[in-house]
C-alpha cells in the first residue's frame, strides 16, 4: 500500500445552483488531494458545501444544481467524463456513501436484508460460488446458470457476512427486520454494512455519526478504523466536528463557503494552524484543561453564496485582512511541505 | 403485534361499526316526514287499519324500544315491505346486488388496469410532453360529472357508431340460467358463450363510465406521490448504490408510493357505489343501483333504508379488505 | 437592543418580514405554475358572471314560452331553449350563481363543524378524543353519496335540504384532518414552549395552530368546492336536490336527458358548465398542493 499514491485527485471543482432567487455558487473550484490508503477529514461548518462535495465526487448533484467545471480522478480516470452507466458501476462499487440520519436513508418498507443484497446482486459477480453451491447441493455438475433462488441465497450470506463484520448482533434475524424495528446505532451499522459490502476502495462517512449518542458515536468511529483495515480501503470522513477530525484523520482539508482554505497534515494544523479562519476555529473550541480562557467565536456569520464576498471569501470576517484580499481570489499553495493554504498573507 | 392478530382486532371492531350504522339509518329514517303507518297502509285505508298496523309496527312505543324493535326485525333479516313494489326489500335486495357488484367490481378493474401504470409512467416521465398529455386527461376525468358523462358516451358509441348496446346486462333474448346471479360468472359456469359475450358487450361502457372518474384519481395520486416518493432520502441512498433508474423507481419508490394509494381506492369504492345510483338508472342496469333511485324519488323509505344498509355494509367489507391489505403492504402500522 | 426602526410601521414590516418574504415567494410560484393561473382565471370567470348574471343574462330564466321551445342554438338563443320554452344560456348563467353560493356554502359549513370538532378532539385529547373520532369514523362508514342521499330523501327534496346533507357527509374529513394538524403541532413544542411562557389556551390556538394548519386546510377547501357542485348537481340529477323550474346544473341535465339523442344542446351545456367549474377548483387545488408542498417545489 503506497501511500503517497493518489486515490482521488479533485481540481477546480465548480459547482453552482440555480435557484429562484439567483445562481448560488456553491463550490468555487476547490482541489484536494486523497491518497490511498489514508483517512481523509474535510472540516466546515453546516452549508460549507461539504456535501454538495460528496454529491460531486458520485455525479449525484441534484436539479438545481449543475457541475460547471472540475476534474475529479479516481485512480487517474476522470469521474466526470464518465458515461452514467460507468458512474453506476462506480456507486456503491468502488465508491461508497454512509450517510447521516440512517432512518431516512433507509427505505422504511423493505427489509434489511433486501436493502443489502440488493447492492450486492448489483456489483458482485455470484455466478461461480452460486454455481458451486448449486453443484453440491443438486448436483448439476453441467450447470452454466445458476438459478435466481442461488444466487438470492449467497448474496443474502454475503449481507450477513458484511452485518457480521459490522459486529452487529443477530444477523440472521436482522436480515428479516424493517428499519423501524432497529435502534439508531444499529441502523447506523446496517448503513454501514451496506457501503462496505461490496468492498468499495473508497469509502465517504457524510456526517455519519452526526445523530448517534456520544457513546455510541465512539464504537462506530472504532468499528470504521477496523474496517478500513481490514478491508484495505481509503476513507473520507466529511464532518463539522473537529473532535473526530483529531481522532480518526491523518490529513485533513479546511472548508469555508465552497472553497478549501486549508490542507496539511491533521497534527500541523492542529498544532500550527496558520489560515485566520482554522486559527478562528480552533480557537472557538472550548479547551476543558488549562487556565480558563474567555471563548473566543468568530466575528460575522457566514455569507450568504448568491452574492458571494469578492476576492477571498473569508476576508470581510479576517482579522488580518489586506486590501488584495477583497479583490483577488487566494489560491491554494503550499507553504512548507504538504501544507496547503489558500491565503494571501502567506502567498 | 403480528398480522393475524391486527386482523383479528379489525374484525371484532366490526360489530360496534354495524351497531353504530343501524343507529344513524334508524335516525334517519325517523326524520323523515310523514306518519309511517299511514305510508304502509295506503292513503285510502280507514284510520282502524292505520291503528293497527300503527301498533304492530311498534311505532306508538318509545324511541329506543322502537329501535330495539328495528335492530331485531334487521338481525331477522326484515327490512320493512317496499312501498313500490309491494314485495320484502330483503327480496328486492336479493335479486339485484348481484347487478351491482358485478359492475362495480368491473369499474375497480377498469381503476387498477388504467389509473396505476398511466400513473407511474406520468411520474416516470415528468415534464415530458406525454406527461403533459395525461396530466390534462386526468384532470378532466376528474372535473367531469358522470352522468353528463354516459350521455355523451351513449350519444357517441350507442347512437353513432353503434358499437355497444344500450342498457339491460344481457341480451334479453338469450337464455341464461342463473346460478349466482352474476350474469359473467353464470355465464361460464354453464358454458354458454353467448351469454358470456352479451354480457361483456353490454358492462363495458357502465364500468368505464363509473370508473374513469376512479381511475383519473388514483392516476394523479399516484403521479403526485411517485414525485414526492422520489425526492426522499432513501432514493437518494439507493442510487448513491449505483442500482438502476428502473429499480429506483419500480422498487423504492413505487412500493411507498402505492401505499397512500391503496387506501385510497377504498375510498373509490364507496364514491362507485353512489355513483351506481346515477350509472344504473341511465343504462337500465338491474342492480341496486336503479332500484335505490326509484326508491328515493318515490320516497320509499324502506327501500331506501334497505339499500342504504346493503351498500354501507358492503362499503364496511370493502374497507376491512383494504386495510388489511395496507397493513401487509406498511410494516409500520402494525406497531 | 432596542432599534429605532423596530417601532413605527416600519417597526411592523420588519416584524412580519418573514412572513411577508414566504408571501412573496408564494405569490412568485403561483406566477410561474401555469396551472394555478389557469385554475384562476377560469374562476374569475366564473365568479364575474355569477355575479353580473342578473344584469347581463338576455332573459328571464324562469320564464315559460312553450310555443319556442326546443329551439336549437340560434341567434336570439346561444345556447338554444328547452323543454319550456326558456333559454338556456340565462339558466347557466343563473345556475351559476346558484353552483357558485352552493359550493361556498358546503365548503364553509363542513369546514366548522369539523374544525371545531376536530380542534376539540385534537387539542383535549382524553375521552372526548375518543368519543368525538370514533363518530366522525361512524359517519365515514357510509358512502357519501348514499348517506347524502338517504338525508336528503328524509329531509324532503329542495336544494337547501341538499346542500345540508351533503355539508353532513362531508365534515368528518376536515375534522381528520385538523385533528391531525392540531396533534402534530402539539408535538411539535410550539405549544409547550406557548404555555412555559404563560400564553393561554386562546393565543395558543390561533397564533400558533390555526396559521400552521391553513395548508392543507386551503388545497383541501378548494378542492372540496368542485367537490361539492358535483355531488349537488348529482342530487339535482337524480331528481332530490333542486328541484325544476330551479336551473341547477344538474337538474337541468335531467330534465334534458329525455331529449338527450335528438336534442342534445338542453343537457349539454349545463355539463359543460360543470366540467369547467369543477376543472377551475381542480386547478386551483393542484396548483397550491404543488406550492404548499415543499417536496414538490422545483426551484
Amino acid at each position: 500500500m503506497n501511500v503517497l499514491d493518489v486515490a482521488l485527485r479533485v481540481r477546480g471543482l465548480e459547482v453552482n445552483f440555480y435557484t429562484y432567487a439567483g445562481v448560488v455558487k456553491a463550490l468555487d473550484g476547490i482541489s484536494f488531494d486523497i491518497y490511498h490508503g489514508e483517512i481523509f477529514g474535510l472540516v466546515g461548518e453546516t452549508g460549507c458545501g461539504k456535501s454538495v462535495t460528496v454529491a460531486s465526487i458520485l455525479r449525484l448533484v441534484d436539479k438545481p444544481g449543475r457541475i460547471i467545471s472540475g476534474e475529479i480522478l479516481f485512480d487517474g480516470e476522470d469521474l466526470l467524463k464518465k458515461t452514467e452507466k460507468e458512474m453506476r458501476k462506480i456507486r456503491g462499487g468502488e465508491i461508497a456513501i454512509v450517510f447521516q440520519d440512517p432512518m431516512t436513508y433507509l427505505n422504511p418498507v423493505l427489509r434489511i436484508g433486501e436493502q443489502l443484497t440488493e447492492t450486492i446482486r448489483e456489483h458482485q459477480d455470484l455466478t461461480g460460488e452460486a454455481l458451486e453451491i448449486d453443484r453440491i447441493k443438486r448436483q448439476k455438475f453441467t450447470a452454466k446458470k445458476p438459478s435466481k433462488k442461488r444466487l438470492e441465497e449467497v448474496a443474502l450470506r454475503r449481507a450477513e457476512k458484511a452485518l457480521g463484520m459490522v459486529k452487529m448482533p443477530n444477523p440472521e434475524t436482522v436480515i428479516d427486520q424493517y428499519p423501524h424495528e432497529l435502534s439508531g446505532g444499529m441502523r447506523q451499522r446496517v448503513m454501514i454494512a451496506m457501503a462496505i459490502s461490496c468492498n468499495p476502495r473508497l469509502l465517504i462517512l457524510d456526517e455519519a455519526t452526526t445523530f448517534l449518542d456520544v457513546t455510541i458515536q465512539r464504537q462506530i468511529l472504532e468499528l470504521i478504523k477496523d474496517l478500513k483495515d481490514d478491508l484495505g480501503c481509503t476513507l473520507m470522513i466529511i464532518t463539522h466536528d473537529m473532535g473526530i477530525i483529531a481522532e480518526m484523520c491523518d490529513r485533513m482539508a479546511v472548508m469555508y463557503a465552497g472553497t478549501i482554505v486549508e490542507c496539511a497534515d491533521t497534527k500541523k494544523i492542529f498544532n500550527t494552524p496558520i489560515h485566520p479562519y482554522t486559527i478562528g476555529l480552533l480557537n472557538a473550541i472550548p479547551q476543558p484543561i488549562g487556565e480558563m480562557k474567555e471563548l473566543k467565536p468568530l466575528p460575522g456569520t457566514v455569507p450568504g453564496l448568491i452574492n458571494p464576498p469578492s476576492g477571498c471569501r473569508f476576508h470581510p470576517r479576517c482579522p488580518d485582512a489586506k486590501e488584495m484580499c477583497s479583490e483577488v481570489k487566494p489560491e491554494l499553495r503550499a507553504v512548507e511541505g504538504r501544507h496547503l493554504v489558500a491565503c494571501h498573507l502567506y502567498n | 403485534m403480528k398480522l393475524w392478530q391486527y386482523i383479528l382486532r379489525r374484525i371484532l371492531l366490526m360489530i360496534p361499526l354495524l351497531i353504530g350504522i343501524t343507529l344513524i339509518t334508524f335516525s334517519i329514517s325517523h326524520l323523515a316526514p310523514g306518519d309511517p303507518a299511514r305510508l304502509a297502509a295506503g292513503i285510502h285505508a280507514p284510520e282502524e287499519t292505520v291503528e293497527v298496523l300503527r301498533q304492530r309496527l311498534g311505532l306508538d312505543k318509545p324511541v329506543f324500544v322502537q329501535y330495539l324493535l328495528y335492530m331485531t326485525r334487521l338481525l331477522k333479516g326484515d327490512f320493512g315491505t317496499s312501498i313500490m313494489t309491494r314485495r320484502p326489500v330483503i327480496q328486492d335486495i336479493m335479486v339485484r346486488w348481484p347487478g351491482t357488484i358485478e359492475l362495480t367490481t368491473a369499474a375497480m378493474l377498469i381503476v387498477i388496469i388504467f389509473g396505476i401504470p398511466l400513473g407511474i409512467f406520468s411520474a416516470a416521465n415528468e415534464g415530458k410532453p406525454l406527461d403533459h398529455m395525461s396530466r390534462i386527461i386526468s384532470l378532466l376525468g376528474v372535473s367531469t360529472p358522470s352522468f353528463w358523462l354516459i350521455l355523451i358516451v351513449l350519444l357517441i358509441f350507442c347512437k353513432y357508431l353503434g358499437l355497444f348496446p344500450i342498457g339491460y346486462r344481457i341480451d334479453p333474448t338469450i337464455d341464461l340460467q342463473r346460478i349466482t346471479g352474476f350474469h359473467i360468472v353464470d355465464s361460464i359456469l354453464t358454458l354458454n358463450f353467448n351469454a358470456l359475450i352479451s354480457s361483456i358487450r353490454h358492462i363495458i361502457l357502465p364500468a368505464f363510465v363509473l370508473g374513469f372518474q376512479g381511475q383519473a384519481t388514483v392516476q394523479r395520486l399516484l403521479r403526485s406521490k411517485m414525485l414526492e416518493s422520489l425526492t426522499h432520502d432513501y432514493v437518494k441512498m439507493a442510487r448513491a448504490k449505483g442500482l438502476s433508474e428502473r429499480a429506483v423507481v419500480y422498487k423504492h419508490a413505487l412500493k411507498n408510493s402505492l401505499i397512500p394509494v391503496v387506501t385510497m381506492l377504498a375510498l373509490m369504492y364507496g364514491g362507485m357505489l353512489g355513483g351506481t345510483f346515477i350509472i344504473e338508472s341511465l343504462f337500465s342496469w338491474q342492480g341496486l343501483g336503479r332500484y335505490g333511485s326509484r326508491a328515493v324519488l318515490q320516497l320509499d323509505f324502506p327501500a331506501i333504508m334497505g339499500v342504504t344498509i346493503m351498500y354501507t355494509m358492503i362499503f364496511a367489507l370493502v374497507n376491512l379488505i383494504v386495510d388489511i391489505l395496507y397493513a401487509y403492504l406498511d410494516p409500520r402500522i402494525i406497531y | 437592543m432596542e432599534s429605532d426602526s423596530a417601532k413605527g410601521l416600519g417597526g411592523i414590516i420588519d416584524r412580519h418580514k418573514p412572513f411577508l418574504q414566504e408571501l412573496r415567494h408564494i405569490l412568485y410560484l403561483i406566477r410561474r405554475s401555469p396551472l394555478s393561473l389557469l385554475g384562476i382565471t377560469l374562476f374569475s370567470v366564473f365568479l364575474l358572471l355569477a355575479t353580473l348574471a342578473p344584469y347581463i343574462m338576455p332573459y328571464d330564466p324562469f320564464k315559460i314560452n312553450l310555443s319556442g321551445a326546443f329551439q336549437r342554438p340560434n341567434i336570439e338563443h346561444l345556447f338554444g331553449t328547452d323543454e319550456m320554452g326558456r333559454d338556456i344560456l340565462s339558466r347557466i348563467l343563473w345556475g351559476c350563481r346558484i353552483s357558485l353560493q352552493v359550493g361556498v356554502t358546503v365548503v364553509l359549513i363542513s369546514l366548522c363543524i369539523g374544525t371545531i370538532l376536530g380542534g376539540i378532539a385534537g387539542y383535549v385529547g382524553g375521552a372526548v378524543e375518543e368519543i368525538i373520532m370514533r363518530f366522525t369514523d361512524l359517519v365515514l362508514a357510509f358512502p357519501s353519496l348514499v348517506l347524502a342521499m338517504a338525508l336528503s330523501a328524509a329531509l324532503g327534496p329542495g336544494l337547501n335540504n341538499a346542500i345540508f346533507a351533503i355539508s353532513i357527509t362531508w365534515w368528518p374529513w376536515y375534522a381528520r384532518l385538523i385533528r391531525g394538524q392540531v396533534l402534530s403541532i402539539r408535538e411539535a413544542g410550539f405549544v409547550e414552549a406557548a404555555r412555559c411562557v404563560g400564553a393561554s389556551d386562546f393565543r395558543i390556538l390561533f397564533r400558533h395552530i390555526i396559521p400552521n394548519s391553513l395548508g392543507p386546510i386551503i388545497v383541501n377547501a378548494s378542492m372540496d368546492f368542485g367537490w361539492a357542485i358535483l355531488m349537488t348537481s348529482s342530487l339535482g340529477f337524480l331528481g332530490i336536490g333542486a328541484q325544476p323550474p330551479e336551473p341547477e346544473w344538474g337538474a337541468m341535465i335531467n330534465a334534458g336527458r329525455l331529449y338527450f339523442m335528438d336534442k342534445p344542446w338542453i343537457a349539454t351545456f349545463p355539463g359543460l358548465a360543470i366540467l369547467f367549474v369543477v376543472l377551475a377548483s381542480n386547478l386551483i387545488g393542484d396548483g397550491l398542493g404543488e406550492i404548499l408542498n415543499p417536496r414538490l417545489r422545483r426551484r
